[in-house]
């Protein structure tokens, strides 16, 4: 079993940390992301997990998502409470710090979800329609409808920003 | 014409950001940590040790290989000295008469380092 479980490890943990890393911005965010998906895994080893690529991404995604609304409640109570202070400026500046600097990060990071992490998973991580779909619980047809979404906004954010 | 080379620039800019996204990897402290915390690490325990006696095992084997060629190679070493003493002997009998080689000494001479050399090799 550990041979297994070494192998998804191996396997996955750089995928996992580039749609983590994508979606968070932020590098220890992202370890700590990608560590907690494979103590899941671990965790459920004597079930036994179906289509473990997907499930991994699902539940890596899930953590990401959890980690931007708490970082959103924390930006909008730094807001409501210490308006205009020095506090609230360096919590809203830390919440908003963006490690993917340039243009093309900074598109990426406005895409709304579902859109970032389906071109995140499909650009970087290769992965297949099938994996991105059960990754999502989305139909085969709308991961394409989405996709091809996600890459014409990505686009015409970037034209804009280039015009 | 200026559209196209806007699309162009967003193009190959996307292309080369999603390279090196995909060159990221992951910081092996990761991988440290959840082992560690899993307590993964302690088949490590076993393995190192395993490791260690797999290689004693190998070198030992190696070292008796290495000594049963070394004694075949002195074996055969000696087996063509021997021959080479019958090839001498052989060439002084054939030298003397027949009335001469009728003598004890050379028989005896002749036949103890062929048929050691033979059985030998």
């Amino acid at each position: 079993m550990s041979i297994w479980y070494r192998l998804q490890v191996s396997k996955n943990q750089h995928g996992l940390y580039a749609l983590a890393y994508q979606m968070l911005g932020n590098q220890l965010e992202a370890e700590d992301v990608v560590q907690d998906t494979f103590i899941k895994l671990w965790q459920r080893k004597e079930q036994g997990v179906e289509f473990e690529k997907a499930w991994l991404y699902k539940v890596t995604r899930n953590q990401c998502l959890d980690i931007i609304r708490r970082r959103k409640h924390a930006y909008e109570y730094q807001i409501a409470h210490v308006v205009g202070s020095d506090v609230a400026r360096s919590a809203s500046d830390e919440v908003l710090n963006d490690e993917l600097s340039g243009e093309i990060g900074k598109a990426i990071k406005q895409l709304e979800e579902p859109y970032k992490s389906l071109l995140v998973m499909r650009e970087v991580n290769g992965l297949s329609y099938q994996v991105l779909a059960d990754s999502l619980d989305l139909s085969l047809s709308q991961t394409k409808v989405y996709l091809h979404r996600a890459r014409k906004q990505l686009k015409e954010s970037l034209e804009k920003s280039y015009a | 014409m200026r559209e196209q080379s806007i699309e162009k620039q967003v193009s190959e800019e996307l292309t080369e950001y999603f390279e090196q996204a995909r060159q990221l990897k992951c910081p092996p402290s990761m991988k440290k940590n959840l082992y560690a915390q899993i307590g993964l690490n302690k088949t490590r325990q076993w393995l190192q040790p395993a490791m260690a006696f797999s290689f004693v095992a190998l070198s030992s084997l190696g070292l008796v290989w290495h000594n049963h060629n070394q004694n075949e190679q002195m074996v055969l070493a000696q087996a063509e000295r021997d021959m080479q003493i019958a090839m001498h002997y052989m060439q002084k009998v054939s030298e003397k008469t027949l009335t001469e080689t009728n003598t004890h000494g050379i028989k005896p001479a002749i036949i103890v380092p062929v048929s050691k050399s033979m059985a030998q090799i």
